[in-house]
């Protein structure tokens, strides 16, 4: 992989696919859509959704819901209310899909969705007023705190609609790719992740770590054709492919991660634990 | 009958005819690099990848390196050094079992017009006269919908011959389509080209109705077009057809009626041309030139290419001039080449010929498209047996412009795609030049535009519009 810390000049991305695959100096390799791990829950790294909670100016929303769960002042009567729309487009939207018969195509509810309505991921629901910066846009809101997601249209129905101007804050930088600390302080993209955070490892053990992570790690083909390998988490490497019960002793514990991660767990080289020869590019944290 | 130029102007040489700007892009456009083209605008450099299709501004230290390292043979380097290397968005791998999503129906295999150059042979494709039994088309139909995904969309083309010679098939047809749609949840687009010499205010009717895409078939003012698009007895055919099609153009609202102009050494006058069918109110307007006719007549060679696109130019500066007002000018060639190179298209064919989209001849035979009907080099299956996945996959794997000379060092062709493969295989590759100078210029407008007026970028991704 190239280093673009290293760019020396000019490069200023123009038309939509050189800013779709375009990495900013400065953004790792899996910063752009053909290299990035394909999922937006919180992983080891950091919760991105968490960078939109506060694009709209007075209120904080939940990361993963249409929620309201803080503001300032000004706004203290939106807490509790859930956001329906802004500018115009909403930001939730009906779950239609197929029956579990597969007989019927029809709203998807479940104990969690009774009305089968989902907040929108943000960075999609907020698409369209990124470029409406410094600009007031009407927010529509529930007239009064809600506590089950509703759609626009039912909302409508119960009279349960009020308007906000609401200013739309900086995401990024600008003429950057970076995003605005002003907006999103350091630490808000790391402050929901697991804690302590060596519990990912655990929790997300396997089936999970897209390409970047084999959980299925030192896989050879035998003559029969069976293949054999570990699991990245299994203490000893016996070529035996452990299925992952946290009860389990031949696996790592959560212990074993709190108190010992990095010699507990071993980089992956093309698919192969890497030789424990390899330096740790950093001292070892005593505490 | 074939049409004779009453008046045809000479060809001018390129030297004594050919404003600077046309020559000029054509030296600006060169190829020189299989990987990259540079482009300056008003003091600016900018880089054009070719993987991707990714466009940068660039500083002057850069592109001197980056001409210095393409000269030496050594653009790798530097090309990783900027984070551009990585595996290629395009490969050598055709296009496999594609979704059929358009099929083109020549509902008559046959015209009233006697136009000199017709692919078609004046509309019969060199056999007898005949039109598509209503059963054939509503099989084509079938085979179209049913095949769509739920929630997806088809495009139902007409096309012939001259269709409206057959119009209960095309209105039986089109409301057929409709309705099995809308029992599958999918979305039909209705399109037909047409001479216009038989449309009448109820086929007006009818393609509002169902947002008919109409493309009339006009090659300029009286005198141009009726040397070029005369009746088989030899009259001229505009003053019909703007008859005819003038109810249209007032009553367009769902439906959109476009006018193509294929340009011949004998309509040059593109400016004129635009600026007549924009201010008669067609949706928008897009020239073609002639390179293949099925009688070598009238065909553009070099020099008229080079006129072309200095023409070409002129109109592009009309165009310009009125997005920076704020004007509506929807010089469909413009128009669509800027939208291109903002997505950042980047294709490894023409068009979805022989892919997503086939032709249907009157007897229900399959082929790469409309102009494949009756000829055996895109031959495709028929409609009773359904497409034939060997050839097709033949056509994918041959028609991949990694395949195709001298496409493969051009930075050109993910823009172009190689070229109508209707053209090149019957007549080579006879326009590159044009193409690249035209590109270049649709590059320097869309950098000067995409500073000045971002919004238009913005808007609608209607083929036509503008603010």
């Amino acid at each position: 992989m190239s280093d673009q810390n290293k760019r020396p000049t000019i490069l200023d991305p123009r038309n939509l696919s050189a800013q779709l695959h375009y990495r900013p100096a400065g953004n790792p390799p899996p910063a752009t859509l053909d290299t990035t791990i394909g999922n937006t829950c919180p992983g080891l790294e950091f919760d991105f959704r968490a960078a939109w909670r506060t694009l709209l100016g007075g209120v904080t929303l939940l990361e993963h819901d249409n929620l309201v769960i803080a503001t300032e002042p000004a706004f203290a009567a939106l807490k509790g209310r859930r956001l329906l729309r802004v500018d115009g487009k909403p930001v939730i939207t009906k779950v239609i899909g197929p029956s579990t018969d597969l007989t019927t195509t029809e709203l998807l509810t479940s104990e969690d969705y009774p009305h089968g309505v989902v907040t929108m991921e943000w960075s999609n629901g907020f698409a369209n007023v990124l470029r409406k910066v410094g600009q007031s846009v009407a927010c529509d809101f529930t007239a009064r705190p809600q506590e089950e997601r509703i759609s626009y249209e039912q909302a409508v129905k119960d009279r349960n609609v009020q308007a906000f101007q609401l200013q739309i804050r900086p995401f990024f930088t600008a003429n950057t790719a970076a995003i605005e600390p002003a907006t999103v302080p350091a630490g808000v993209m790391t402050q929901g992740l697991c804690s302590p955070w060596q519990n990912d490892y655990r929790e997300c053990v396997c089936y999970y770590w897209a390409s970047s992570r084999p959980d299925f790690v030192n896989a050879e083909v035998t003559p029969t054709g069976e293949v054999r390998g570990d699991n990245w988490m299994q203490k000893e490497r016996t070529g035996t492919y452990v299925i992952d019960n946290y009860e389990d002793t031949r696996m790592i514990t959560y212990d074993d991660l709190f108190q010992n991660w990095e010699e507990a767990l071993k980089f992956q080289l093309a698919g192969r634990d890497a030789p424990d020869a390899i330096p740790l590019p950093f001292p070892k944290d005593k505490a | 009958m074939t049409a004779r130029p009453r008046r045809a102007p000479p060809i001018p040489r390129a030297a004594d005819r050919v404003q600077p700007d046309a020559a000029a892009l054509l030296a600006a456009s060169a190829p020189r690099s299989d990987a990259l083209h540079l482009v300056e605008v008003d003091g600016d450099d900018h880089l054009f990848l070719v993987d991707g299709s990714r466009l940068f501004r660039i500083d002057s230290d850069l592109r001197i390196r980056l001409e210095r390292a393409t000269g030496e043979g050594r653009l790798a380097g530097i090309l990783a050094e900027l984070g551009l290397d990585g595996p290629p968005l395009i490969d050598d791998e055709p296009v496999v079992n594609p979704p059929l999503h358009a099929l083109s129906l020549a509902v008559s295999q046959a015209c009233n017009l006697g136009c000199g150059y017709c692919y078609a042979g004046q509309g019969s494709f060199g056999k007898a006269p005949r039109r598509m039994p209503l059963e054939t088309a509503m099989a084509a139909v079938e085979r179209l919908v049913t095949g769509a995904p739920e929630g997806g969309r088809v495009t139902l083309a007409f096309m012939g011959g001259e269709p409206l010679v057959n119009r209960p098939v095309i209105q039986a047809a089109t409301r057929h389509a409709v309705a099995l749609a809308a029992e599958r949840g999918v979305r039909v687009n209705g399109s037909i080209t047409t001479n216009g010499t038989l449309v009448t205010p109820e086929d007006g009717d009818f393609f509002e109705e169902f947002g008919f895409a109409v493309t009339i078939s006009l090659d300029g003012p009286a005198d141009q077009h009726d040397r070029l698009r005369p009746f088989k007895d030899g009259r001229g055919s505009f003053d019909r057809i703007m008859a005819n099609v003038a109810p249209l153009l007032k009553r367009q609202r769902r439906m959109q009626v476009s006018a193509r102009v294929t340009v011949t050494p004998d309509n040059l006058d593109l400016p004129g041309t635009l600026d007549r069918f924009i201010a008669d109110g067609f949706h928008s307007v897009g020239f073609s030139p002639l390179l293949r006719a099925s009688a070598g007549q009238n065909e553009m060679g070099g020099d008229a290419l080079l006129v072309m696109l200095d023409q070409m130019i002129a109109c592009g500066a009309a165009f310009e001039a009125a997005v920076m007002a704020g004007r509506r000018y929807p010089f469909a060639n413009l128009v669509n080449a800027l939208r291109e190179i903002h997505r950042g298209t980047h294709r490894p064919y023409p068009c979805g010929a022989g892919a997503g989209y086939l032709g249907v001849s009157a007897d229900g035979a399959l082929s790469a498209c409309h102009r494949f009907v009756e000829d055996d080099s895109g031959a495709m299956g028929d409609l009773s047996t359904g497409v034939d996945a060997a050839r097709q996959a033949d056509w994918l794997r041959e028609r991949h412009v990694h395949r195709q000379e001298p496409c493969r060092s051009c930075w050109a062709r993910y823009l172009c795609g190689g070229g109508c493969h209707h053209e090149v295989l019957g007549g080579g590759r006879t326009s590159c030049d044009y193409v690249r100078g035209w590109l270049h210029y649709c590059l320097e407008t869309y950098l000067r535009l995409s500073d000045a007026r971002p919004d238009w970028f913005a808007g609608p991704s209607d083929a036509a519009a503008a603010p």
